[in-house]
């Protein structure tokens, strides 16, 4: 599987957040970056309308 | 076992409120139980001896002096360690949060259950920061299944499911963001409510992704969890997402017939990546109650992977500080996925955010021709203490982000759900998901009673 998330995006992500990431975690994070771009994919590939808003305070 | 604990929390109530047994025994009881047991299931990370004991002594003096002592009079119950306990350090399953100062004041589920009679007993294990199928915690240990010990109790609310169903407690409270009232609920064997979001107030729960997160009760019985949720559920200031809706009381609805509800069987992706037995516990299901419809709902798949989008993110973001400053401290389980949480664009979470609202619609679609739908709560049995992976059609699958597979999907819209508990003799239980329209607790509930019958 081709890597969505590049160590350079990792590591410049964890510098703009400001959160270092320790060498213990780091195969860790660069892993379950890749399994969150998986299960992604497919999401982000569907066009969303532009009427339609983010539900951050969401009522059922 | 002692036998006022094979009684269910009304019955409880019923007996105390009718000075048949003073609620000083019944917590005598639940504490013996609890020291007997304990060492070997790990339900609890506390137990407030003595405040248990007074509660229960307070209880008896109302009834004494003659004062309604409340629908829960009595009953034991125990919360989740990430509710707030006042004078209780709230640990959410973590070691960082150990350090922080006590709670000042109950989380708001905890005061209602107080305020109708309930006595609190203790706090239950779970999943650091919620974030887990599976109640093995780095910190303070696994929590074990009642039903072979060999196996986990589910998580995050592991504790409280396996409390509930050791006779420990009769009530108890529990957190879901994706499944983890439902799933400990349906490998331990009991009823556990995940409301309409917004429903139950969360204020004083310690959050995970507080765009998802539910609070919510197990019990071993139907009228148990509609007391509960009687009493649990209403407006409520302090939390910011609960709804304005007046109460709906449901205790007094609960045994009318369901014949006039429409009820579907989740069908496609709900038919899907499960063993066997959980569908034939639907079946078995959706036969005793005549439902013969089946019904897919679109784009499940996407519905999971908006969840798990903004779980990760919020989940990242609220930790970020101590993924910062103590990430050695960390649950190994949990750290990384959140650091990486942290690290996901933010165009990712919106567009999973807005999702949300497409998935809503469709939903809601589907609720003009149907009242109740049922599915599998998980896609197997209560896994074994330290499996990683499963055989899922000849193929080993990692086991544990796919046990939620059928609950995440439904919470992500925030539809109310009792998972409905399976148990045949020689096998591990099941659960069957009775999901409803939003503001439904009514007809999930009646039907669960149907089931229970």
């Amino acid at each position: 599987m081709e890597a969505r998330f590049p160590q350079e995006y990792v590591d410049a992500a964890a510098e703009l957040v400001g959160l270092p990431i320790p060498a213990a975690n780091a195969a860790g994070v660069r892993m379950n970056l890749e399994r969150i771009a998986q299960i992604a994919a497919p999401l982000l590939a569907v066009t969303i309308p532009d009427e339609v808003e983010p539900a951050q305070v969401f009522e059922p | 076992m002692n036998e006022i604990l094979a009684l269910d929390a009304v019955a409880v109530a019923e007996a105390v409120r009718g000075k048949r047994v003073r609620a000083r025994e019944v917590m005598e009881a639940a504490l013996t139980e609890i020291a007997h047991r304990d060492d070997e299931l790990n339900c609890f990370t506390q137990v407030m001896l003595a405040e248990a004991m007074s509660a229960a002594d307070a209880v008896d003096a109302r009834v004494a002096a003659g004062e309604d002592a409340g629908p829960l009079a009595g009953v034991p119950f125990a919360a989740k360690n990430l509710l707030d306990i006042a004078g209780v350090m709230t640990l959410a399953g973590s070691k960082i949060l150990a350090d922080n100062p006590a709670a000042k004041r109950d989380a708001a589920v905890v005061e209602r259950l107080k305020r109708a009679g309930a006595c609190l007993v203790g706090a239950t294990n779970m999943d650091e920061f919620a974030y887990g199928f599976v109640t093995e915690n780095a910190h303070y240990g696994t929590t074990r299944n009642p039903h072979d010990v060999s196996r986990v109790a589910g998580g995050s609310s592991g504790g409280s499911a396996a409390a509930v169903a050791a006779g420990m407690v009769p009530l108890a409270l529990g957190s879901d963001t994706n499944g983890s009232i439902r799933v400990p609920a349906a490998f331990c064997g009991v009823y556990g409510l995940k409301a309409t979001y917004g429903r139950i107030s969360r204020a004083g729960a310690f959050l995970f992704a507080a765009s998802l997160d539910h609070v919510g009760p197990f019990a071993r019985s139907v009228r148990d969890l509609t007391v509960a949720f009687d009493v649990l559920h209403g407006p409520d200031s302090r939390d910011p997402v609960c709804s304005k809706r007046p109460v709906e009381l449901v205790t007094p609805r609960l045994e009318l017939e369901t014949d006039g509800l429409r009820i579907g069987v989740l069908g496609g992706y709900f038919r899907r990546g499960g063993q066997a037995e959980v569908f034939a516990a639907v079946d078995a299901a959706a036969r005793k109650l005549g439902a013969t419809e089946v019904v897919e709902l679109p784009n499940v798949e996407l519905a999971r992977a908006a969840a798990f989008l903004i779980t990760a993110v919020e989940g990242g973001n609220l930790h970020l500080d101590r993924l910062r400053t103590r990430p050695a401290d960390f649950d190994p389980a949990v750290v990384d996925r959140l650091m990486a949480g942290a690290l996901v664009p933010a165009s990712w979470y919106l567009h999973a955010q807005r999702f949300r609202h497409v998935f809503q619609e469709r939903v809601r679609e589907v609720f003009e021709r149907f009242d109740v739908l049922l599915a599998p709560t998980t896609p197997c049995p209560a896994i074994e203490v330290g499996q990683q992976t499963m055989e899922f059609d000849g193929k080993q699958i990692p086991a544990r982000p796919n046990l939620g597979v059928f609950t995440q999907p439904i919470s992500f819209i925030g539809l109310p759900v009792v998972s409905v508990p399976v148990i045949e003799a020689g096998k591990l239980p099941l659960g069957v998901q009775v999901i409803g329209a939003p503001y439904k607790e009514a007809d999930v509930l009646r039907v669960a009673r149907r089931l229970e019958g």
